[in-house]
């Protein structure tokens, strides 16, 4: 029988996966002067979205748009789920740098998109003019522009709402 | 205004003109929305004489209340009609998102009349509506009709549409949005006949409500509330089948074989303590709904997957064709999804022809297939034939009653419907409210217009205590006070399945939504107010007392089971009926007296 080597834990295995760019990026983005953060920004959390259990009925949405705007629009929501068929429910949220090299802070020419002391991108609507760069930049298509502005995930400002609201736990944090 | 959407669309298809018109404020606050402005609308737009396929018929979609706002299970959508299957009322709620995102367009209602030229859909974009051909969808399936429209207008438009049993005029056809269906009646044949076959809506406003805290509050303790109870699990895990086997085993009142008895004796696989650990991998809700009871069911014998098998399915597609063998029953119901038809109404007409052909009436050389009850093949061959009305379909999708009708020859005695509409999983010979619930619905045997099985079977339920379910006395103010009591949740959008957890406790919603709030007696005055105008549209759509008749079947014995001996004879059908008539406040041919009509303030309604 084969030596089974120990599995790294997931953030190891992510940082291998991606590389030095994944690092140089990192770097990059680390507020200067607060170096004690290092760490928190390392393993800032995420929503996760598990398709095989979503079951299509779209409360995050919902609760996302009341949450943030007191309204019910599933446009203005940083969560989307695509009901692809009987039984694809995708729902698409950003992954805050988990998933991805925070492209659309790369592509944001006005600096609209930000990232804060927690490791959360989230959007400055002042500067924001829905240009749609974020939009097709985004690999994991979480970003989405409604009326000229940019919506995304902020993560609620680390307390998600969506996931208390997920009855099938399709949703759930992950640092 | 706060929780609409603030205006209602008429669309003149044989024109293309659309007119966007405010809504009344005190037209919402008397009929809420949803099944309440169809109850309005229907009455005022549509000749209830007019032939259900003709232009002058109208198809008409209005979200609920509660739909796009944030309350938990409040996303439901009626869609109304004249029926071409019952020739009265036609009316069926559904949990797509058409509604929410029509909401989102600014529509509580959506009325359609008259007739496209050629095949074409309707494409709502907020403020503009446009009428395009879908000539190049003939024939399509509702899944690839939905695909085909999502790639020409976008990801983001929700489209309901029909299947090629909508085109045909099958009498039972429905409209599916997201595997979902609605229109029992025959809702999904008018919109075929009106050679429309589908409506795409992208909304994009926002819907405002009164209170966004309290509003967020009443979310928070409803969801707790709903996650709490013990439904959530069992449904969660089973599907809404999961009393399959208490209704066999300890009711004994699931209607077999063409009801010819009362326990299905080979049930062992068509309950979803069996098939949802091994053919379902996760669950489905309609939009806004946090307890889902449906299935994303993936068979092995057949290439394909569903949302489903709701326990109704389990009944007219399993027990009442004899089908032991879950997985033809699931085929059986995709291919019911896929062409747009009932399955209830479609498993009633197989039933029957399985009846027939076992005694005698029907032959092979007729049908083609060898329809002994629990051949599942000749089951999926009768569908595919009624879905195309090729051969025999042509006769078996005009529905069970107008079948026994052509046949003659005794199958009248055979043929189990209330005014035409196909009965759903009760056997009322073991549930006598129930046989009241199915002779007065407005839309024929229904079991959603009271939903007061819950009732009769665990005998107590809301403000009923002790209640009998082999007796027919006391049933006629039960079965009205139920009635109006599911026209509240139908009008507000909210999900039937979370009654036993919200009552009529609305009046916090009620007031985070609209800011004015309305106790439980100001809710069933309004539910009254609308049964009794469905009851007026069918009063001059020609409805008599003599069709609150039921079938013949119901007159006999259940042979077997914890229900054996009971049935309903025709003097406690006729007393039911007065007890109810009495009730109501209507006179003993079931006129609406003036009174009562001033009192509920709709007395215009009657000229």
């Amino acid at each position: 029988m084969p030596l089974e080597l120990p599995y790294p834990p997931i953030f190891i295995r992510n940082e291998i996966r991606r590389g030095l760019p994944r690092i140089i990026q990192f770097i990059r983005h680390i507020p200067q002067p607060k170096y004690y953060k290092l760490f928190f920004h390392f393993i800032a959390m995420y929503v996760k979205a598990i398709p095989e259990k979503c079951c299509g009925c779209v409360m995050c949405e919902v609760v996302c748009s009341m949450k943030h705007w007191n309204v019910v629009n599933s446009y203005r929501s940083g969560i989307r789920v695509e009901k692809k068929n009987v039984i694809e429910d995708v729902p698409f949220v950003c992954s805050h740098g988990h998933l991805c090299n925070f492209e659309c802070i790369d592509a944001c020419k006005f600096d609209a998109m930000k990232k804060n002391d927690a490791g959360i991108v989230y959007v400055d609507y002042e500067n924001c003019t829905g240009c749609r760069a974020c939009e097709r930049a985004c690999p994991l298509h979480a970003v989405w522009i409604h009326e000229k502005k940019a919506y995304k995930c902020d993560l609620c400002g680390g307390d998600p709402e969506c996931v208390k609201f997920c009855s099938q736990d399709a949703l759930v944090v992950e640092v | 205004m706060n929780g609409y959407g603030g205006s209602v669309l008429t669309v003149n298809l044989t024109t293309g003109e659309g007119v966007k018109k405010p809504l009344d404020e005190k037209l919402a606050a008397r009929y809420l929305g949803g099944c309440g402005f169809g109850a309005y609308f229907m009455n005022r737009v549509v000749d209830a004489k007019v032939d259900a396929f003709s232009p002058d018929n109208a198809l008409m979609v209005a979200p609920g209340l509660f739909v796009g706002t944030a309350v938990p299970t409040g996303g439901k959508t009626s869609f109304f009609s004249k029926s071409p299957l019952t020739g009265g009322w036609g009316e069926g709620v559904m949990g797509g998102r058409i509604g929410l995102s029509l909401k989102q367009a600014g529509y509580d209602m959506l009325i359609l009349t008259g007739k496209a030229q050629k095949l074409s859909y309707l494409l709502i974009n907020d403020n503009e509506v446009a009428i395009k051909s879908a000539e190049h969808l003939q024939g399509a399936t509702t899944r690839d009709t939905a695909d085909a429209i999502k790639e020409d207008e976008g990801k983001d438009v929700i489209v309901a549409g029909i299947g090629m049993a909508g085109e045909k005029l099958v009498r039972f056809a429905v409209i599916d949005c997201e595997d979902r269906q609605s229109g029992r009646g025959g809702i999904g044949a008018v919109m075929g006949s009106k050679n429309l076959k589908a409506i795409a809506v992208r909304g994009t406003h926002d819907i405002p409500v009164a209170n966004p805290e309290k509003m967020y509050r009443v979310m928070a303790e409803a969801y707790t509330k709903l996650k709490e109870s013990p439904a959530f699990q069992d449904d969660g895990k089973y599907g809404t089948g999961e009393f399959l086997e208490w209704m066999n085993k300890e009711k004994g009142t699931f209607p077999t074989r063409n009801w010819r008895e009362g326990v299905f004796d080979r049930r062992q696989q068509i309950d979803p303590y069996y098939w949802a650990p091994r053919f379902a991998i996760k669950n489905k809700g309609c939009v806004q709904c946090t307890k889902p009871c449906g299935k994303a069911f993936v068979m092995e014998k057949f290439d394909g997957s569903l949302d489903g098998i709701e326990y109704e399915t389990l009944f007219s597609l399993g027990g009442n064709c004899g089908i032991e063998d879950v997985e033809y029953v699931a085929r059986a119901n995709e291919l019911c999804d896929l062409h747009g038809m009932d399955t209830i109404s479609a498993g009633g007409v197989v039933g029957l022809v399985m009846d027939l052909y076992e005694n005698g009436i029907l032959g092979k050389e007729e049908l083609g297939v060898d329809a002994t009850f629990g051949n599942g093949e000749a089951l999926l061959e009768l569908i595919e034939k009624m879905a195309r009305r090729e051969g025999i379909g042509d006769l078996l999708a005009e529905g069970v009653k107008r079948i026994a009708e052509k046949i003659d020859s005794g199958a009248e005695a055979y043929a189990v419907h209330v005014r035409g509409m196909e009965p759903p999983a009760y056997d009322v010979r073991g549930i006598k409210g129930m046989a009241l619930a199915f002779m007065t619905s407005p839309r024929g045997a229904c079991h959603l217009r009271s939903g007061a099985y819950a009732l009769e079977l665990t005998g107590k339920f809301w403000k009923f205590e002790g209640v009998d379910r082999l007796s027919s006395r006391d049933k006629g103010y039960e079965i009205a006070q139920m009635e109006n009591f599911m026209a509240v949740y139908d009008s507000l959008g909210v999900c039937k399945f979370s009654r036993g957890i919200y009552l009529l406790n609305f009046a916090d919603m009620l007031d985070a939504v609209t800011g004015k709030p309305l106790s439980e007696d100001e809710l069933v005055t309004i539910g009254e107010r609308i049964c009794t105008l469905k009851h007026i549209f069918n009063i001059k759509a020609g409805w008599k007392r003599e069709d609150c008749r039921l079938p013949e079947k119901i007159h006999r014995p259940i042979p077997e089971g914890a229900a054996k001996g009971s049935f309903v004879s025709t003097e406690e059908e006729r007393e039911m009926l007065d007890d109810y008539f009495a009730a109501r406040g209507w006179d003993r041919n079931g006129i609406p007296g003036k009174k009562r009509l001033e009192e509920l303030d709709i007395a215009e309604f009657m000229e």
